[in-house]
């Protein structure tokens, strides 16, 4: 076991109604400092997941251990040293956006300077009078974000934080993960159903459709499985002596199409060589782009 | 982190809030239409109030105030307060974030439940000051119901208000789980004001159910001169009441599976 984890969950499971499972067999680990991207299509499971680490839903089935500690039993401790925003902004709209703060600052032992800081690093320290119900949607999601960082949280959980922010605001956002990781050792965990989102600024990914982790690791390792599945499309002359001269290659031939696996372009050539000496025309060798979205999406339309 | 912190939170949520207005109208109701109905002239003839107020204006005008609070007004407000304080949380969609913030769950409800006493301590404090302004402008234009020589019999007043706070804590418990309980505002206002009325009409014309058990009206019961021998009895069954109601309650909101 990595004593370094800062989330732990064993055996979670959880069922909104009786026989229908949200969540099954959830393992999830984040170590310390990491950024961790927790993915997946809408309906995964991954706002449940996050709830039960927050205590925002009892836990049914498993077990949930934040800092090491069990998460029933140190609630008040762990919740005093993480910062959370979970699904739509949650805030008083009658409140302006300092006041909003206020409500909390005692309560997570933060200090007035604090809340002037967190609303600078959201580009909120300028909203005045304004209440937040006059706020546009990107504004109440920073002001969430404010909220999350008051406590100088050392986890971070975040509910698919780019929800409404522009472009320019998801690129700020990024910035601000990545800023607050490494200058102040935050661990981060969030969610999101757009891998190209997060993709640029996590270490760690896990990937949950219809309520089960269908992987988890390293974005090295998710590209070396991403490289595994990347596929050569070819069609010939005569497909099947193709298919026994690319017989080291476990060839399929799908629709009068072959298609192989490949690691590097090297092999494409190898291939492409071996079925010119054969003096078999080649009229298709198509390197399939498999990108990492198309990774997520080939890995969750899979599993569904 | 102390119920001190957690209250104050809960007083910050009230800033700018319609929370604080309804106080103010609700307690206005009874003092203003003390004003208009008492005078000594109605259909250009003297009305028979000169004779009954002008021997002890102030206490005449604070029991009639003290009557009409305690029937009517008073439990409105406990119904309205009982059910705007928790919406709240759940207009804004913010129950999440409180209960993802570090505070326990009893320091959150109760905080909350003292935060809705003060507001019917509020209602009462305003009621008071409300009906000396009534009264003092009802002096000037009624100069022979002589306010200027009477006094007021503050002690008594205290007395009585104290009790009517007694009495209304059960129904205020109970509309305090019911508020925090449903999300829809219709259900605790809907039960308050449909229970309310059945004992106020239990209690004057139809008696169905002997109305010093039926909690929904004791602050009325207590003002009814003919019940002052069953008064200390419902005092203590108000205090009773609302002790369970705010047990059951807060088991009920610390067993909520999804927040």
């Amino acid at each position: 076991m990595n004593d370094n984890y800062i989330i732990k969950t064993t055996g979670l499971e959880h069922s909104h109604a009786k026989g229908t499972k949200t969540l099954t067999n959830i393992n999830l680990n984040v170590a310390k400092g990491d950024i961790y991207g927790f993915l997946g299509p809408n309906g995964a499971g991954k706002t449940t997941t996050l709830r039960l680490l927050l205590g925002l839903t009892k836990i049914q089935t498993g077990k949930i251990e934040v800092f090491g500690q069990e998460f029933s039993s140190n609630r008040l401790a762990i919740l005093r040293k993480v910062g959370s925003l979970i699904e739509n902004p949650s805030l008083y709209g009658h409140l302006r956006a300092y006041e909003n703060l206020e409500v909390y600052r005692e309560i997570y032992g933060a200090s007035k300077a604090r809340v002037t800081e967190v609303l600078k690093i959201v580009g909120l320290e300028h909203t005045g009078k304004k209440k937040v119900k006059s706020f546009s949607l990107g504004m109440k999601q920073r002001l969430s974000v404010a909220l999350a960082l008051l406590p100088n949280p050392e986890l971070l959980i975040l509910d698919e934080p780019a929800n409404g922010l522009d472009p320019t605001g998801i690129i700020e956002l990024r910035e601000l993960v990545k800023k607050l990781n490494k200058e102040e050792g935050m661990t981060i965990l969030m969610s999101s159903h757009q891998l190209a989102e997060i993709e640029k600024m996590v270490n760690r990914i896990g990937i949950i459709s219809k309520g089960e982790m269908i992987f988890q690791g390293s974005m090295n390792e998710l590209k070396q499985l991403q490289k595994k599945q990347s596929k050569l499309l070819i069609h010939t002359s005569d497909d099947q002596t193709a298919l026994q001269v690319l017989k080291a290659h476990e060839p399929e031939l799908m629709e009068g199409v072959i298609s192989v696996s490949y690691h590097n372009e090297q092999e494409i050539a190898k291939m492409s060589r071996a079925l010119y000496e054969k003096q078999l025309d080649i009229y298709l060798l198509h390197p399939q782009q498999n990108n990492l979205e198309q990774l997520f999406m080939d890995l969750t339309t899979q599993h569904a | 982190m102390s119920l001190a912190i957690s209250l104050k939170s809960e007083f910050l949520k009230t800033k700018r809030s319609p929370t604080w207005i309804l106080t103010l109208i609700m307690a206005a109701f009874a003092p203003a239409f003390m004003l208009l109905v008492f005078q000594e002239e109605q259909d250009g003839h003297l009305s028979d109030d000169i004779a009954r107020v002008s021997k002890d204006a102030w206490n005449f005008y604070h029991y009639q105030g003290w009557g009409i609070i305690s029937m009517v007004f008073l439990p409105m407000f406990v119904v309205l307060m009982s059910t705007l304080l928790p919406q709240i949380e759940f207009r804004n969609h913010t129950w999440k974030q409180v209960f993802a913030a570090p505070q326990s769950l009893g320091k959150l409800y109760f905080s909350k439940f003292l935060l809705f006493q003060f507001f019917i301590l509020a209602f009462i404090a305003l009621h008071i000051i409300l009906v000396g302004i009534s009264g003092y402008f009802s002096g000037i234009l009624n100069p022979r119901f002589n306010f200027s020589g009477n006094h007021l019999d503050w002690l008594k007043m205290l007395m009585q208000l104290g009790k009517t706070y007694v009495a209304i804590l059960a129904l205020s418990t109970f509309q305090f789980w019911m508020g925090m309980r449903f999300k829809s505002f219709l259900v605790p206002i809907g039960v308050g004001v449909l229970m309310s009325i059945l004992g106020m009409i239990n209690m004057i014309g139809f008696p169905v159910v002997d109305a010093d058990k039926y909690f929904f009206n004791f602050s009325g019961f207590i003002v009814i001169k003919s019940n002052a021998a069953k008064v200390p009895y419902v005092l203590w069954s108000s205090a009773a009441y609302a002790a369970a109601f705010l047990i059951l309650g807060f088991l009920d909101f610390s067993r909520i599976k999804e927040r």
